[in-house]
């Protein structure tokens, strides 16, 4: 029986791909904590959106490669999220409203240059993802930002979580909101873009969100819920990958698919402890 | 013998001087004309109207709103050189709500200015936070979650952080809004027991008929300074009284 579960990773294909996924899902699951703390799954949704502009532009400019569609996605989501907080501290909208409109937009532009281009097969590993595929270039970058991702939030983490917490008491207490704010921004949106290739802008987002809301339910405790939340993005991304190989489903949706149904189980089981509670 | 660090001594007991404050938000003018001076050991109501600049000047001596003319000197320097004295405590329920954190980790967020980002925290930070709850009485309650207590509860928690902070000046805005009758008492004595330790304690209020039973001292705004001083004296004030009995009866007209 073991056997024959662990029976994909006879392949290196899969061995690259079950690496990909504990990293993936680790540094994922770490910030998500950190995303259902600051309440911003949507901005997060709308920056996913946001990157494919990013990419098509980098495959007008310099041909279609990983570091050319790596770069040009970064910079983009950048430019959208710092320019949603500029827009709404210069306007009366809020950040979610400028977001909104600029993600919609930038997206609706990144299609126009691709269908231009002709590179829509392309534009769905972007999509969809395709975490068998990764090359070494990839995996290094996955892990070398998801390490670069725990490191820089669990440094910061005291100002952070006191700017979660209260941000107006944070900053009489000396905490720079502002330079935390752009910070953070940055790593979330390095974290998304290597989660990207693997599996796709529209389902980065469950692996972004999903581990903290399961683990939330269990825990109380901030260091708990960041650990825990780890585990679980690494445990459920391998779990979904052993998965795809034996129903024979595609990866990234599977990933997405078990980790949505952890959280499920956590609502029920939440439910039943609160049931049997006096 | 050792000095509590809570509690103010003559030897630090310190002037808040207002001169001459004024605040813009952008070309509109809020407040204009604020002059006092203030020492330890006192508790001041902040009234007036809505709209008539009491959070404004609370923000600007929480130092988070810049004053467009003026200075606000603590210990005869501008008052940003001593941020980490100064403890602001905005309304009960204005942090994020079903935010996983302990009591006692709260109070311990009263550390901050001492410790920054990454300092490590010491024995001498774990005994203030521990003094901190022992004083305002809620070592019993160090484990609970933070929005699990009530909103009087609450108050004494932030006040445990102000204590923690070791801030000599502590700023509620509208401290007794939304809290039953015995937690108002609760929260009077606490007061009233901070500004015997040595405390500054300025608050924005609305409610006229407890001011001279809570505070020793009222500053009176409506976009510019109406009156200051005692709150026995200030309450009786031509300008005050015709001031409130305008409003009041503006109010009530619209109602």
């Amino acid at each position: 029986m073991t056997l024959m579960i662990i029976e994909p990773f006879d392949l290196v294909l899969y061995q690259r791909a079950l690496f990909a996924c504990l990293v993936i899902g680790f540094a994922n699951g770490y910030v998500s904590a950190f995303v259902l703390l600051n309440r911003s799954p949507l901005k997060l949704s709308a920056l996913s959106h946001s990157i494919l502009p990013g990419v098509a532009i980098a495959a007008w400019v310099a041909g279609l490669s990983v570091v050319s569609a790596f770069v040009g996605a970064v910079l983009c989501a950048i430019l959208v999220g710092l320019l949603a907080i500029y827009f709404s501290q210069k306007s009366k909208l809020s950040q979610d409203t400028s977001l909104t409109v600029l993600y919609t937009g930038a997206f609706a532009f990144g299609i126009l240059i691709l269908n231009r281009l002709g590179q829509t097969q392309e534009l769905e590993h972007w999509l969809f993802g395709n975490i068998l595929g990764l090359s070494d270039l990839d995996l290094w970058m996955s892990f070398v930002v998801g390490l670069l991702a725990i490191f820089l939030l669990t440094l910061f983490q005291r100002p952070l979580l006191l700017n979660l917490f209260d941000s107006e008491v944070a900053k009489t207490l000396g905490v720079p909101a502002k330079c935390l704010n752009y910070g953070v921004f940055t790593i979330l949106i390095l974290v998304l873009v290597t989660t990207l290739q693997a599996v796709g802008c529209i389902l980065a987002v469950g692996l972004i969100v999903t581990p903290a809301a399961t683990m939330r339910q269990f825990t109380n405790r901030v260091q708990p819920l960041f650990y825990g939340s780890a585990v679980l993005g690494s445990l459920g991304s391998a779990l979904g990958l052993v998965l795809s190989y034996h129903l024979n489903l595609p990866a990234g949706a599977s990933i997405v698919l078990v980790l949505t149904l952890f959280f499920i189980l956590s609502i029920v089981i939440r439910g039943f402890v609160s049931l049997r509670q006096p | 013998m050792k000095r509590d660090p809570h509690q103010c001594s003559d030897r630090y007991c310190h002037d808040l001087d207002l001169k001459n404050i004024a605040a813009h938000y952008q070309d509109k003018q809020a407040l204009e004309g604020v002059e006092m001076t203030l020492s330890c050991g006192h508790r001041l109501a902040i009234l007036g109207p809505n709209g008539a600049g009491k959070s404004t000047l609370i923000k600007m001596l929480a130092g988070l709103k810049r004053p467009s003319a003026g200075h606000i000197l603590w210990r005869g320097e501008p008052l940003q050189q001593w941020s980490r004295e100064v403890a602001y405590l905005p309304q009960s329920d204005h942090h994020q709500e079903n935010f996983p954190i302990t009591v006692k980790e709260v109070v311990e967020m009263g550390r901050y200015p001492h410790l920054g980002f990454w300092r490590r925290f010491r024995s001498r930070d774990a005994d203030q936070v521990q003094e901190a709850m022992k004083i305002m009485e809620i070592l019993d309650l160090e484990h609970r979650q933070i929005d699990e207590l009530s909103g009087g509860q609450r108050q004494r928690v932030f006040i445990a952080r102000a204590l923690a902070q070791e801030a000599h000046v502590i700023l509620l805005d509208e401290p007794f809004n939304g809290l039953d009758v015995e937690s108002r008492i609760h929260l009077a004595h606490t007061l009233k027991m901070l500004t015997e330790r040595g405390h500054l304690i300025i608050a924005s209020h609305h409610d006229l008929e407890t001011v001279t039973q809570l505070f020793d001292h009222a500053l009176v705004l409506d976009g510019r300074q109406i009156a200051f001083g005692k709150a026995e004296e200030v309450m009786k004030s031509e300008e005050v009284l015709s001031l409130f009995h305008c409003h009041h009866y503006e109010t009530q007209t619209h109602l």
